[in-house]
């Protein structure tokens, strides 16, 4: 039983990285109906942010140690702030060309975006893993047999405050009510007086700026670093988000933790190396019995 | 609203024209034609001289002149005569290099093969397929696990590399369709996303069902295929059988292409609902594409593991996928000459400059070809998408399509 537990939990913490990140794929869905194929990379990036931001007062600063948390803080903001920029750029030089083009173009176009990242940092990294500074102690809460580290506690609580912070920008203030306006039908938005561009640039940097955010985090608690980081956990949260229905917030969320938790109890039932392939058989499932998604409300003409 | 529209406008109009101008257009063409006497016959006959002259001319602008001529050649027409010189070339100019640059050779007539399949794919019936490293890795094993013997990690079966390669493509095929039928409903985004799930869990197997593909470490002392007698030992022979295969495949496509079958993938990819309201059978089309793409694939894996002699899972990574998938767009989508002339780009060019640096400034880039041809690639999608959506060679039909949409497009948004 207590193996469960653990199991639970530790899905619980993974499950959160997928919830946030998996909201940046709805967003930018739910306004462009197109899949930002280099979310993953922008977590990848904000997790190398974090890991230079730390580095940095590791060597040649005692912060770390005296003021945790103001280092801490520091290195997620940059990671938002490096993964919100790559986001705008991204979006105007790879993706408003084309929001005209067939649809395979941006789709391609974000593919080839992702290539890039990726491939820049392997070069800057020269393709070795970055391993993290101890900012958190390594020691476990434990009871029993369960064993929860310091950073799951801190992973979970702030994924949560992500939600609920995203979730108010989304529900009250304006740009997240234009956002929604975008999302259920752009013609009609402009019509009203939104500014379309400039509220699809706020989808992409609302995206990332989660996604920055939840990299840094994740680095801490998983320690390495690596180029190629991003892309398992993208195409993870993107399940999450077909799970939940893609273009719904509350769905992306509910896909998130379910995946997390899903995959992480089910290595008790098919060992560790078959992860990816639940979650892969998720998708796929998913998408040929319920392309609206578990938590989605059925639509027409959808995928 | 139609192509054919303002083709027919075009021919109209120049009905209409008064005889002096339409003179000179004649004129114009006699220009054209003594471009192509230039394309067709000058520049073949640099390249055979660069080849001819190792030592005076080094193999990387020799190969330069090949791409250059490959484009020119190509998109100056499809005729027989400019493909019969580009063979001639790609047959001839290897005898004259050394065994790194017929490795490069190697590499890329089994991309432009695989880039061949895949263009069945996405090209003519426009389904993106991320997975292809599926059908590859089929194909692959296939040969690896009947032709090596038990402690290489295979079954010893001893099958000859002639019999495994028709078995590969009817399994790959197989494969295809097993893989494609429940992606039928899938369209754009997710059909793309859940392919590069199947080929990651394709990978996942190889590399976990010990008992099956020996794991991780995979499978070695894969035989050599023989000729008549011959044993083919070196990459640099079996070259040759992948340039015959490379053609083969190239005319069977574009004959079906042209075929009943490849109007309806036209039709498909042009729009499914309307393709199958009039009549075809979009089901059946579309795992045909599947089918066909994935036999070539299982071909083009049978090539591979033969020259390799050792295989292992890390070989049929995503990185396999995306590099044919980038030939196939870079060169230009829906024909067979943009995946040639593209394998020559991605491919080629990255180990011809492997070891070209640039010093500029403060930036010192070594290695080019090698580190960064990832990196490269990643920015020509991106850049060949905003500039031109086609790719460098595209089929008549399939550039005529990413331009109308968008002009459709716009006049919607007025």
């Amino acid at each position: 039983m207590q193996e469960w537990i653990q199991l639970f939990i530790d899905g619980l913490t993974i499950g959160g990285v997928y919830a946030v990140i998996a909201l940046g794929y709805t967003l930018v869905y739910g306004v462009l109906r197109m899949i930002n194929f280099a979310h993953g990379e922008l977590f990848m990036m904000g997790a190398f942010t974090g890991y230079y931001t730390l580095n940095g007062f590791e060597k040649h600063s005692s912060l770390n140690d005296q003021v945790p948390v103001f280092t801490i803080g520091l290195a997620i903001v940059l990671g938002m702030v490096v993964a919100v920029v790559l986001a705008i750029l991204m979006e105007r030089i790879a993706y408003r060309p084309l929001r005209h083009a067939p649809r395979l173009a941006p789709l391609i176009s974000a593919i080839g975006v992702s290539i890039f990242l990726r491939n820049v940092m392997l070069r800057v990294t020269e393709a070795q893993g970055k391993v993290y500074p101890a900012v958190f102690p390594r020691t476990t809460i434990e009871y029993g047999q369960i064993h929860v580290l310091y950073v799951q506690i801190f992973l979970i609580t702030l994924s949560l405050v992500f939600l609920l912070l995203l979730y108010l920008f989304i529900e009250r203030t304006k740009i997240g009510t234009a956002i929604r306006a975008v999302a259920e039908d752009r013609g009609t938005a402009a019509l009203m007086g939104i500014n379309v561009d400039r509220t699809i640039v706020m989808t992409f940097v609302a995206g990332a700026a989660l996604a920055g955010a939840s990299g840094v985090v994740y680095g801490m608690y998983v320690t390495t670093v690596t180029s190629g980081m991003g892309f398992i956990p993208g195409i993870k949260a993107f399940t999450a988000a077909v799970l939940g229905g893609i273009g719904s917030v509350p769905g992306a969320v509910a896909g998130g933790y379910f995946l997390g938790i899903t995959e992480s109890l089910t290595t008790k039932v098919f060992g560790a190396q078959y992860k990816d392939v639940v979650a892969f058989v998720l998708l796929v499932g998913v998408l040929i019995f319920r392309p609206w998604g578990i938590f989605g409300k059925r639509e027409d003409k959808r995928a | 609203m139609s192509g054919g529209g303002t083709a027919r406008n075009a021919m109209r109009d120049l009905r209409g024209l008064p005889e002096r101008v339409r003179s000179q257009m004649r004129a114009t063409r006699g220009g054209a034609a003594v471009v192509r006497f230039g394309h067709y016959v000058l520049l073949p006959v640099l390249a055979v001289a660069a080849g001819l002259a190792p030592e005076h001319l080094s193999i990387r602008w020799a190969f330069l002149a090949i791409v250059l001529i490959a484009y020119v050649m190509l998109r100056a027409s499809s005729s027989l005569f400019g493909v019969a010189v580009l063979a001639a070339t790609l047959v001839v100019l290897p005898h004259y290099m050394d065994t790194f640059e017929r490795g490069i050779m190697f590499n890329i007539a089994l991309y432009a093969l695989l880039g061949i399949g895949l263009n069945v794919v996405v090209g003519y019936a426009g389904l993106l397929d991320l997975g292809y490293v599926a059908f590859f890795a089929t194909g692959a094993y296939l040969y690896a696990l009947l032709a090596a013997p038990i402690r290489g990690g295979g079954f010893d079966v001893g099958t000859s590399f002639w019999l495994v390669l028709p078995m590969a493509m009817v399994l790959a095929a197989l494969v295809g369709v097993v893989l494609g039928i429940p992606v039928l409903r899938l369209r754009g985004d997710y059909l793309a996303i859940v392919t590069l799930g199947f080929g990651e869990i394709i990978r996942i197997m190889a590399n976990n069902e010990t008992g099956l593909t020996n794991g991780p470490v995979g499978v070695f002392q894969i035989p050599k295929p023989h000729f008549f007698g011959q044993e083919l030992a070196t990459p640099f022979e079996l070259y040759f059988v992948v340039i015959a295969g490379c053609f083969v495949a190239a005319f069977a496509t574009e004959r079906v292409r042209d075929s009943r079958v490849g109007r309806a993938w036209e039709a498909i990819r042009e729009d499914e609902d309307v393709a199958a309201s009039m009549g075809v059978n979009t089901t059946f089309y579309k795992l045909l594409a599947f089918a066909m793409g994935a036999a070539i694939g299982g071909a083009g894996g049978v090539f591979f593991s033969a020259k390799q002699s050792a295989i292992d899972p890390t070989s049929f990574n995503l990185d396999v996928s995306i590099n044919v998938l980038a030939l196939v767009i870079i060169g230009g989508m829906g024909n067979v000459r943009g995946v040639l002339l593209g394998a020559m780009l991605l491919i080629g060019l990255p180990d011809v400059l492997r070891d070209f640096s640039i010093d500029f400034l403060f930036v010192h880039l070594s290695n080019l070809g090698a580190d960064y041809r990832l990196v490269i690639f990643g920015a020509a999608l991106v850049a060949v998408m905003v500039l031109r959506p086609q790719g460098l060679l595209a089929s008549r039909r399939r550039a005529l399509e990413f331009q109308q949409t968008e002009i459709l497009e716009s006049e919607l948004a007025t």
